[in-house]
Parts: structure tokens; sequence; C-alpha cells
């Protein structure tokens, strides 16, 4: 059986219904069911679908899946932590949670940090809190269904004008996963008035066979929050990634977010941002490289839904050998949501004749007083640079990723945390290289 | 020609002109001094009709017709011209088509035949002579990308080609390097006559080595606090405006 | 912009709103073989075409309206519509201008086209499409002369067989889409246009379609050839009475350019909007595309679109040729409660291969103007470039501006550029230009035509101004 089979679905709902219920709260049974059966009334995604459109969903949905897969725990080979990472950090192997590779301070009551299971047993109220904001009523069929099933995930809540200054780490490891498993991760932020935090997702493993990981991670931003997000994604060739994340924005609050993309044969990432309340804030960039035949997406949607918000996207990719990107960033503008300003910008560079690039930047208008711009460009290394090294008695592949890393300088720039964007810009140049 | 009697008038609620009385007969050059803020500049966006600003209390006559009760563009049609302290751009449109539609309508107003591109382009060429304008100039679209010099001189050219018979102009000397004065104080000078009236929002004396005005009047919290002659303007520049004040008030 | 300049939103008649007294040869309303073998009998055509007819309306039946658009339509009752509609003639076809009716001389007059020789547009050969039929097409003369061809597209059906054979639904097939499908079926009349090897068309060509009865659909089918090395300049302009049903317009362009040739093809499209209450107005759903065949052929689409109560329509080019070019120009205003979904495809596929989009959207009142475009760069196309500009300007609070580039790039030398912005008439330059004596409805249409002029230095001069009046008309008391 394999995942275009809505039957596989349904099994593996009613298998792990007898697993789970009685050993979680009534309330998050519940709106597993809701969330299935939001799922049931979606369906899978499809080609003529117009967010799947350029999806080979043959990659996604023609795998065979072993469901109970990711319950084993293997052999710790890649668990060391990378050298970045210095405090504050939660791993997860296998998308279970794993205490004893974690570096956990000692917070004041003001900050939260715990693991989904721990956050259930501590924080009961506050989870069936932000488990009823609706989530399970999404379009998204993989949202619905990662609702469903996770039981895993990190927590992150800090109280009111509750400052943490450094970054908190989340590490998903896969560590010797089993061929074809599955496994599942939700997470929640919760910045209330005036809180401060940095959070970093980085994805690895050591896969050799092929496995899937669905991320969902929801965060909430109340009147003047700020939140930073940085995500790595570096897992195996092997593997399946979908990252799903959800924001909403309070009066004044910024959230900035970067992603990086370099692993995974399919991935894909949907950002949504809703900037709810006048004064919001938010700053997207990414940068994304596939190679072999890697396909990669991002869609993100913005809407602007008060008065005097801002947006910006700047989001840049190299492709290579067969690697296919797709971008799709969409921009809406509600009425009424005057003096809203918008600015997006996708740049691609295309390195051989069998990739492709998809590009989309959409934007919707409904109200007048306005300043949108989106931009898309679709080029290659410029010959006449890449001569003026050479001539200076550079080689060519030299040559050829020292004008890609200038490429991509101005986004790596706006990394604050120096030991993150330096490893990132090193695994980022390491597959430059290959 | 204009008489403001007792003018009140507030922007998003907040008072700003707070009982000015002001005449100017024909011929005549004032000049308004004053403190950042003190409401200069709202006295003219009010006289030329601005729909951000509510008029509460008061009376302003252009040539014995209640001007408060005209649209900006009527004011206009009837001599009223205002140079901007900080004129906008607009893209797309190019100067010398803005210009010559504007100059039509007035005409129109006054009776006279629309000048064709011909006749423009020959009046338009004299008055650039004497700003020192390149002609390349009319063919940029309003403003855009002007310099600040630029753009002032662009109102002056329009204060020429227009021939209002009253001109306000707002910090039109402001910004500008001592050429650019020199031709924006020419501009003026070629424009008044015993017939049209000058009101010069500013905060130095330099333009009035170049104009010579009728009087001077000291403005400060919405409205006039003193009222002289060309003595006024040294006076001011010696104490300072805070020192005038308080004088003033003691 | 600020509400207080947009309290009033009227909207002066639509001038060319007139309906013309003629009796017309209508065919019985609803579709079905029966009418379409009705169809091209009356026309007698050959065989070949009866039965592409058919099965092109076998195909539609399979077919949905397409639902991807961000249009708000009605549901069109393809059974209420009277597929045929012809002025009744004395004789077979007019002769002479005599034997048009004058009415319908008249109601040309009206539109300021005038179909007598010698009062024509200088340098212009005009073709008249009135309803269903084509009735006159003046200059046949000059035509003659270097060879070009010129004629209602029936008549070339009987006349040149053999070139519609090759090329009729060469660049847009029957399964296309479902408004091609229909008007494959159906399609009535149109104009024909061939320009023989290394001819320069001496004159601009252009056809005025009039749609007059009430009820009916129009679906004209226009088809330009251009042989190795010869140009040709097109101008299509379109109006409709005031009806207060929709009509369909559902039309289908094809155009050829071999190696070296060139087509410019311009549109003033004005079909009734609707009133302001977006009640009647024209749909016009229109399938247009053109393909440079040879190499070093070039293709130019400029589009003035402010009519219809719903435009939808994408003027592609396929860049077939190596060296070929691609060009599309459009203005699209929409007022009231006018929607247009409308852009280009460009689709490289020769080597070398060039386009440009510049797309300028204007939205006023409460409409919805959509700029949808795809610039597709296929692997073998190498060294495409493409820039696209997409601009939006909005005037009032209630209306929409929206952006759906599609941006699909399969060669690692090509160059793809899209630029978009959107933006307002602020309240500052309203207040600069009021405050130099001009109006704010003087103001807008300054700032409109502005804002357009880059498309409108890419149409033909005598219609250059045309567009210009017609945009002013367009935006009349959309400010109070």
């Amino acid at each position: 059986m394999n995942f275009s089979d809505v039957e596989f679905w349904k099994q593996a709902f009613t298998w792990r219904s007898s697993v789970l219920d009685g050993n979680e709260p009534t309330w998050l049974s519940k709106i597993r069911k809701l969330a299935f059966l939001n799922f049931l009334k979606q369906g899978l995604p499809h080609k003529k679908l117009e967010d799947w459109k350029y999806n080979d969903l043959n990659k996604l949905l023609l795998r065979d899946i072993c469901l109970t897969g990711a319950e084993r725990e293997g052999a710790l080979s890649v668990l060391d932590r990378p050298n970045y990472v210095n405090s504050n950090c939660l791993v997860f192997v296998n998308g279970r949670y794993c205490p004893e590779l974690s570096l956990r301070n000692e917070f004041s009551a003001n900050i939260n940090v715990y693991s989904f299971s721990e956050a259930l047993k501590i924080i009961p109220s506050l989870m069936k809190f932000l488990f009823f904001k609706k989530t399970y009523q999404t379009k998204q069929a993989f949202t619905s269904l990662n609702t469903a099933f996770a039981r895993e995930g990190y927590v992150l809540h800090i109280s009111r004008e509750v400052q943490l200054n450094l970054p908190i780490y989340i590490l998903f490891i896969g560590d010797h996963v089993n061929n074809n498993s599955l496994m599942y991760t939700h997470n929640f932020i919760l910045l209330e008035k005036g809180a401060k935090a940095t959070v970093v997702e980085h994805f690895y493993d050591d896969a050799s066979e092929p496995y899937m990981h669905s991320n969902f991670t929801e965060m909430y931003l109340l009147d003047n929050a700020v939140l930073t997000h940085y995500h790595l994604g570096d897992a195996s060739l092997a593997s399946c990634h979908l990252a799903d994340w959800h924001v909403s924005q309070g009066k004044n609050s910024v959230f900035r977010s970067f992603s990086c993309a370099l692993g995974s044969d399919f991935s894909r990432h949907d950002l949504h941002v809703q900037l709810d309340a006048s004064g919001a804030q938010c700053d997207l960039s990414g940068l994304y490289h596939v190679k072999q035949t890697q396909e990669l997406d991002y869609h993100t949607s913005i809407n602007h839904v008060k008065p005097n918000c801002k947006s910006h996207e700047y989001y840049k990719g190299i492709l290579n050998d067969s690697g296919h990107g797709i971008f799709n960033g969409k921009v809406t503008v509600y009425p009424n949501a005057q003096k809203s300003q918008t600015s997006q910008l996708n740049k691609n560079i295309l390195l051989s004749d069998r990739a492709e690039i998809d590009t989309k930047p959409e934007l919707k208008i409904y109200a007048d007083d306005v300043k949108c711009t989106h931009g898309a460009t679709v080029g290659q290394l410029s010959e006449d640079e890449l001569f003026y090294l050479r001539a200076r008695g550079i080689g060519e592949d030299v040559a050829r990723r020292f004008l890609l890393k200038a490429f991509i300088s101005d986004i790596v720039d706006t990394i604050d945390i120096a030991a993150f964007r330096d490893y990132m810009l090193n695994r980022m140049m390491r597959a430059l290289e290959v | 020609m204009l008489e403001i009697k007792n003018l009140h008038a507030s922007v998003q609620k907040k008072s700003i002109l707070k009982g000015v009385n002001l005449t100017i007969k024909p011929g005549e050059i004032h000049v308004l001094m004053g403190p950042n803020g003190s409401g200069k500049t709202t006295l003219g966006k009010v006289l030329a009709g601005s729909p951000n600003y509510i008029v509460s209390k008061g009376q302003v006559l252009f040539n014995h017709h209640d001007l408060l009760m005209l649209s900006p563009e009527e004011r206009a049609r009837r001599g009223l011209f205002l140079g901007f302290q900080y004129p906008v751009e607009i893209s797309g449109v190019s100067n010398i088509y803005f210009l010559k539609a504007a100059l039509n309508i007035l005409r129109a107003q006054q009776g006279l035949k629309a000048l064709d591109a011909l006749d423009f382009k020959a009046l338009i060429q004299k008055k650039l002579e004497i700003l020192e304008m390149d002609e390349s100039f009319l063919y940029r679209s309003i403003n855009e990308g002007f310099s600040g010099g630029e753009k002032k001189r662009n109102e002056i050219l329009q204060l020429l080609i227009f021939n209002p018979t009253l001109a306000v102009l707002d910090e039109t000397d402001s910004g500008l390097d001592i050429d650019s004065l020199k031709h924006v104080a020419e501009g003026i000078n070629q424009f008044h006559h015993k017939d049209n009236g000058l009101l010069l929002i500013t905060h130095y004396q330099r333009l009035l080595n170049y104009v010579r005005p009728d009087y001077v009047h000291l403005f400060h919290d919405g409205k006039i606090k003193k009222s002289g002659d060309y003595r006024l303007v040294s006076h001011l520049e010696k104490l300072g405006y805070e020192k005038a004040l308080t004088r003033e008030l003691a | 912009m600020s509400n207080t300049l947009l309290k009033k939103m009227t909207r002066q008649a639509y001038p060319l709103g007139f309906t013309t007294a003629v009796e017309s040869d209508t065919v019985r309303a609803g579709l079905d073989e029966e009418v379409i073998r009705l169809i091209s009998r009356k026309k007698n055509e050959p065989s070949f075409l009866l039965t592409w007819r058919l099965n092109a309306y076998r195909h539609w039946q399979t077919m949905h309206e397409p639902s991807w658009s961000n249009l708000k339509l009605n549901p069109i009752d393809y059974q209420a519509i009277s597929y045929y509609s012809a002025p009744k003639s004395k004789t077979d076809g007019p002769k002479t201008l005599q034997d048009i009716d004058p009415e319908i001389l008249r109601a040309y007059n009206k539109l300021g086209i005038s179909l007598e020789e010698q009062k024509h547009l200088s340098g212009v050969a005009v073709d008249a499409v009135f309803d269903s039929v084509s009735v006159w097409t003046t200059c046949k003369e000059i035509l003659n002369e270097v060879g070009v061809i010129f004629c209602p597209f029936s008549e070339a059906v009987l006349q040149y067989p053999d070139l519609i054979k090759k090329y009729l639904g060469s660049v847009v097939p029957y399964r296309d889409n479902f408004f091609a499908a229909l008007n494959s079926a159906v399609f009535s009349d149109g104009s024909f246009v061939y320009i023989p090897k290394g001819v320069a068309c001496p004159i601009e060509l252009s056809t005025y379609f009039r749609m007059n009865a009430a009820n009916t659909g129009q679906f004209e089918r226009t088809l330009i050839i251009a042989e190795s090395g010869s140009s040709v300049s097109y101008l299509e302009g379109c109006s409709a009475p005031m009806r207060d049903n929709h009509q369909l317009h559902a039309a289908v362009v094809e155009l050829i350019a071999l190696d070296d040739a060139e087509i410019k093809y311009a549109t003033v499209q004005n079909w009734y909007p609707g009133d302001e209450k977006g009640e009647g107005g024209v749909y016009n759903l229109v399938t247009k595309r053109g393909i440079c065949r040879g190499k070093n052929s070039k293709i130019s689409w400029t589009q003035i679109e402010t009519g219809s109560a719903i435009t939808w329509k994408y003027p592609s080019v396929i860049l077939k040729g190596d060296n070929s070019v691609g060009e599309f120009y459009s203005v699209a205003l929409t007022n009231n409660y006018q929607q247009a979904d409308t852009g280009t495809k460009m689709i490289h596929i020769g080597k070398n291969t060039k386009s440009t989009i510049i797309s300028k959207g204007i939205s006023a009142g409460f409409a919805q103007n959509s700029y949808r475009g795809l610039v597709r760069v296929a692997p073998q196309a190498s060294h495409a470039r493409n820039y696209s500009q997409c601009d939006s300007l909005l005037l009032s609070d209630h209306c929409g501006a929206h952006t759906f580039p599609y941006i699909e790039v399969r060669n690692s030398s090509a160059k793809v550029e899209h630029e978009a912005s959107t933006s307002t008439i602020s309240d500052e330059q309203m207040f600069y230009f009021q405050q130099r004596g001009i109006d704010t409805e003087n103001a807008i249409s300054m700032i409109v035509n502005g804002f357009c002029k880059t498309v409108f230095s890419k149409l033909p001069m005598e219609f250059a101004v045309e567009a210009e009046k017609l945009l002013e008309l367009s935006l009349e008391g959309c400010q109070g």
C-alpha cells in the first residue's frame, strides 16, 4: 500500500487510535479525529490543485510506507550535536524526544520549553488552548495528517515582556531510520506581549533508505513580540521533508524567518503568515540548492489583514543537475488593509540544462493605498565575471563557487547567529562542491 | 486683494492656526518668518484649500470673494498660486504636458484662446532662460528624480508661466545653493509688479537680500506675533526667534 | 485614495450603445448539430469545414467552462443564445455600397468608421463585421495590386480553401479550450489576411466588429498568415449596443509568421461594459495566439481593453523559430463592476528567442483586474530572454488588482526578469494638480495616460489618440 491510497491512511488512523486513545487526553483524540475527517474531505493533493501544480507527486505519493517504522531507536552515530549548538537544545531522534541528548538550561518560570509529551502533562490547559486554534480545519491535506498523527514536537511559551537572548536549538535527527518510515512532529511557539525569542530548527540524518518527516510549527506572536525563526533542511537525499509553518501576528509584532533547504529528494515548505493586527511586520528569506533529481518547493503566503503592516520576502535559489525548484509567493492585501507595504523578490540561478525552476510571485490586492512590488529573475552566472576571475588565475570550479557564494551572500549576511551562519554556509558550499 | 480675518484651522483635531489676521494689497511683498512648527506651511496649504485641514473659524477674502468656499482648483484658476515646500513627484506625466494643460485651463478661464504647441514652446523658452534651466527638463516626469534645487526652480517656472495675482511661496529658498538662489530670486522679481501680491514664507534673510519685502511678520504658535518693515528681518536674524519672541511677550 | 474623492460613482452613458434597426436573418436560439449544419449550409461551406465544425462541437460537449480564472461569471445558458444573425440583404452579397442596408452604413458612420472609399481613414483598409457576417471590405484595389488578400473569412473559405485547410486550427486547435471549441463549432465570419512572400502590406488593415442583434453571440474567427519576409499591421475594434442581459463574444484569432515575417496586431476593445450596477455587458472570452514559425519572425500584440463586463483573454506567442520575437503590450482599464483577467503566454522553443511583456492595469469603482501571464522556456530554447513588467494603478478602495505571473524555465542559458508594482494616486499628488487649476477628473486622466504611455506608443498613430480618448471616457465619473 502507498501514500496515494486513502485506505492506507484509514488503516493507519485506526491503528494509531488503538495505540494512543486512552493514553492521551480525550480532547486531543477528538481533535485528531476532526483533523482526520478533514483530511478525508480534502483528499490527497493532486496536480489539478493550483498549489500542487508543479510538484512531482509520484515522488511523494507512490511510495510504500511502513507505519511502525519510526518507533525504532538505533545505535547512536549521527547524534553528536553540531558545533554551533552551545545551549538550550532539544533533540528529537526519529521523531521521538531524547532528553538524554538534549541540553536544557534552568529557565525561570517565565519561560517554558517542553517536548510535546511533557507539555501535555505539565501545561495541559495551554496545549488544549493551542490545539483548539482551528488548525485541524486547514485545507492542506498534510497539515491535517500531521495534526492527526503527531505525538512529539516542542513547545515554547514565553511570558509577557520576557526576552530570551540565547537561541533555542531544536535538532530533528534521523538515525538508522527504517525503510519507508513516517515521522511526524508538531510544535508550538507562543510569545506573549513584548516577549522575544530565537528558534533554530535543524533537520539531518544518516539515512540511505527513504523515509518521510512531516514537521508542523504553529507560532503565535502577541502584541510587540519579536520572533526570529531559522530553519536548516539538511536531511539525506533519501528523505522526504514536509515543513509547514503557520504564523499569526499581533500588533506591532515582528517575525523574521530564514530557511535554508539543501537536503531531501522531495521537500515542500509551506510558510503562512497572518498579519492580523496593525503595525505587524514580517521579513521572510531563504536560500535553496537542488542537485541530482531533487525537487524542492517553497510556498509562502502572507495575508495583510489589517492596515499599516509590512512584509518583505527575499528568496534565492541555485539549481543544478536535474534538480527542480518551485517558488510560489502569494501576498494578499485585504480590503481596508490600507498603508500596507509589501515587497517580494525571488532570484534563481540555473547551472544545468536539465534543471528546472517554476516561480510564481503572486499579488492579490483589495485595498488602494498600498505600496506593493514583486519581482522574479532566472539567469546564470555572468560569463564576464567568470572570465575575469579565471584571467586572474582562479580555476573554473573555484571561480564558479566564488560567484555562487557572492550570489547568496546578501541573504547569508542577515543571519544573526554567527556560529549557525558559518555552519549553514559551510554545508551550502559543500553541497555546491559535489 | 487678500484679507485673512481671525483664521483658525486644525489637522487631525490638532489646532494649528489660532487666529491669523493678515491683509495683502496689490503690489505688496509680505514675508512670514517664524520657527519650525509654528504653522507657516499650514497657512499656505489652508489658503490653497488642502483637504487635509479643517477651518474651524474665520474668514478669507480673495479679491472680495469668499476663498474658503472654493475648491482648490477654483482658487488656482482665480489666480492664487502656492509654491510648495515639498513639490510631489508624479511619474509618467511629462512636465511640458502638465504645464500646457494647466496653462490652457487658466487661459480658458480668462476667455483666451488655448496656446498651441509652438506658441507654448516660445513662451516657455523665455522663462527657461531666466531661470537658466535646460530644455530637457520639460520632458521629464513632473518633479520625478529632480534634485531639491530643480524642484524649487520648477515651482518658479510655473509661477512665471501661470502668472497668478497672488503667490504664496513656501520656503522656495531653502535647500538652494547660491546660484540657484539667485535664479529663484530673479524669477520672483520678474514675476512681481504693482498689480500682484506675494507672500514669502522663509527662514532666512538671504533671499531677502535679493527680494525687498514691504512687510515682515513674525509667526509663532499659529498666529502673527509681530509685524514690521524690512528692518524686522535683521532684528530677527540677530536675536533668533526665541529671544525675539520672549522680548515681544515681555 | 481617500473616500472624499470618491463619493459619487456615476458613469456617463456608453456612447456606442445605440441599436440599429435592420432586418436580420437570425437562426433560432440553441445549439445542436442541426444548427451547425445550418450555419455551414448558409455559407456554402466545403465539407471539410463542416466535418471540422462537427468534430469541434462533439469535443466541446465533453468539456467544462474553465474555473481557474479570478472571475465571477454568471452561468451562461448556451441553449438560450442564437449562434447566427445576419442583416438581410437583397442579393447574395453586396456588390457595391448601394447594396448594403443604409441603416448599417449609418451605424458605422456613427462609430466613426466610413465604408466609403474616399472617406476612409487614410492608409487603413477596413473589414466591417456586423453580428455574424462581414458586410464590406474597403481598399480592395490597393491590396490586390500587391497580392495581399484581405477579405471576410467566409469568402476565404470559398476562394482559398487550401490555405484555410492548411492553417485553420493550426495555432489554436479546437481542443484547446472550452471557448475555442465552441467558436470552432459555430464561428460565422471574421477576417482573413494573407500577405505573400516579401510583401510589406502598404496600408494598415482593420476589422471593426459590431454586435447588434439581441440574444446573439458573436463568434468570429480571424486568421492572419504572413509569408516569408512579409509584414503587416492589423487593428481590431469592437463595440455593442447596451442590453440588459449579457452578450457572449467568443472569438478566436490565429497568427502565423514565417521566416523573417512580422505581424503587429492591435486591439481597441470597447464592448459594452454593463451599467454602473454591473447589469448587462458583454462577456468577452477570447483565444488569441500567434506562432512565430519561421526564424527571425516577430509577433507583437497590443491591446487596449476598456469595455466588456468580463474580459478573459491571453494573446500569446509561440516562439518556435530561432531568433523570433514576441511582444505583448496591454492596457486594461476596469471601472464599476467590470472584471478583467488578461495577460499573455510566451512559449520559448527556438534558440535566441526574445519576449517582452508590458502590462498596465487600472482599476476603479468595484472592478477587479488581474494580470495572468506565463513565460515558459523549453529545454532546447537556449539563450531565451524575457522581460516582463506589470504595473497596477488603483483608483478606489473597493477595487482589486491582482498579478499571477507564472515563470517556468528549463534552460540554463535563459534570462527571465519579472517586475511588478502596485500604486495609487496620493492625496498630495491630487492636491498639487488642483493647486495648478486642474480638477480631479483631468488630473486622473493625465496620470492614467502617463501610466499607459509606453503601451500607447506601440499603437499605430491614428489609433493612439483614439485610445487616449477612450480611456478618458471610461474613467469619466469614476471621481466625484
